[in-house]
């Protein structure tokens, strides 16, 4: 452990917490884990569409992180990195299940609605939206998936991916031209 | 008909604009309506699975590149003036010591022409009538036993090529540096930066105060 040293307390940055992982302190990485569960599960149930799948991915994520800690620049937080891993691992699985998902009628990933009508349009939309980002070409999808899956500023994809910021932009700009067929439509509220 | 409409057309422009600004606000709808947490305890079952896993290391030379790194960038990611500033200079000071070096060895070597055509050189023969034709073709000279001599022209069978897909593939690498960049090239429509494109706000993780 390493002991006073504050995690919480932003008193140690990624740098910090990446060499004491490097040092042999698992427990560091646990602070990681705790810090940065929410963000990267929830970025993989947005591609995934199953909590069970997006579980599962999201601690595969860790793991994968973890063994590979020591290639970690220091471009960009530790987080953004985690989550370039966790989004390029989901969309590996979904690319994996592709003809499942196909398959698979939408259900709502949110609480169940009183209307069974409503609850199965949004379920339809929802799955829309998951596979109209998923077909979207590389370098778009990952830089749409980190904005919006990852909720990252385009200042932490920019410093993550290693791309101009503009290019960033003009990536994210592309993208969401690319969904606009599929997307662009009036949504009833 | 009134015609094509031009692409900087401003009432395309606004099309466009809207439509954007509508896929974007679908897309954070989608997140909002899918921000769900994991199952409790999910971080005790990551670290039982990082138990498993092998403890990470260093690659050769991480640590001199980490110690770099960590001079060169700033806690915010960005590297810092200081140490561009000091790489400047510490270039500016090594290619100064190259060039007296180089000074310097003329000075204790004055046997060496530096600088000079090597075709002056007095060894030479000063009437080198003799031609290089003079050198007999090996088509005229079949005596020589030809299976002495390596085929002039080997013809590499392809299959004996190294093979090339012994790259790891680079999805799997789990450090995404090494994904090749795509430069921004700015051509086809919509292309360039207008900084005013839906989601380009730096409203980062967290904004939906989970």
């Amino acid at each position: 452990m390493v002991a006073g040293l504050a995690w919480h307390d932003g008193a140690v940055d990624d740098r910090g917490l990446v060499d004491a992982v490097l040092a042999g302190d698992r427990d560091a990485f646990r602070i990681l884990v705790e810090r940065e569960q929410v963000a990267v599960f929830r970025a993989c149930l947005r591609i995934l569409g199953r909590p069970h799948d997006a579980e599962d991915v999201a601690q595969e994520s860790f793991v994968m992180a973890y063994r590979s800690l020591g290639t970690y620049r220091g471009r960009g937080s530790l987080g953004a990195w985690l989550m370039r891993i966790a989004t390029r691992q989901a969309f590996r699985r979904l690319g994996q299940r592709r003809a499942d998902v196909e398959l698979t009628p939408g259900m709502p990933l949110t609480a169940p609605d009183p209307d069974p009508l409503a609850a199965a349009l949004a379920g339809e939309r929802q799955r829309e939206v998951r596979l109209a980002v998923a077909a979207l070409s590389e370098p778009y999808r990952e830089v749409v998936a980190l904005r919006y899956f990852g909720e990252l500023s385009l200042e932490e994809i920019a410093r993550a991916t290693g791309r101009p910021l503009n290019t960033v932009k003009t990536h994210l700009r592309r993208g969401l031209e690319r969904l606009r067929p599929s997307l662009g439509g009036e949504v009833a509220a | 008909m009134t015609g094509r409409q031009r692409p900087d057309d401003p009432d395309l422009q606004r099309d466009l604009q809207r439509d954007l600004q509508r896929v974007s606000d679908e897309l954070e709808r989608y997140a909002h309506d899918t921000a769900e947490y994991p199952r409790p305890g999910f971080a005790d079952r990551v670290m039982a699975a990082v138990e498993q896993a092998p403890a990470p290391r260093r690659p050769p030379l991480g640590a001199l590149g980490a110690w770099l790194g960590g001079l060169w960038m700033g806690p915010d990611g960005r590297p810092r003036p200081a140490a561009r500033a000091a790489l400047v200079v510490a270039t500016v000071a090594l290619a100064a010591v190259l060039v007296l070096a180089g000074g310097r060895l003329v000075d204790v070597l004055p046997g060496v022409n530096v600088g000079t055509s090597p075709s002056v050189s007095p060894s030479l023969p000063a009437t080198p009538t003799s031609t290089p034709s003079v050198t007999p073709t090996p088509s005229v000279s079949p005596s020589a036993s030809p299976s002495a001599w390596p085929s002039e022209s080997p013809e590499e069978s392809p299959d004996e090529s190294p093979e090339p897909s012994e790259t790891p593939e680079p999805a799997e690498t789990p450090e995404p540096d090494e994904t090749p960049e795509q430069e921004d090239d700015n051509s086809g429509p919509g292309g360039g930066d207008d900084n005013s494109g839906p989601g380009s706000e730096n409203s980062g993780r967290g904004s939906d105060g989970d």
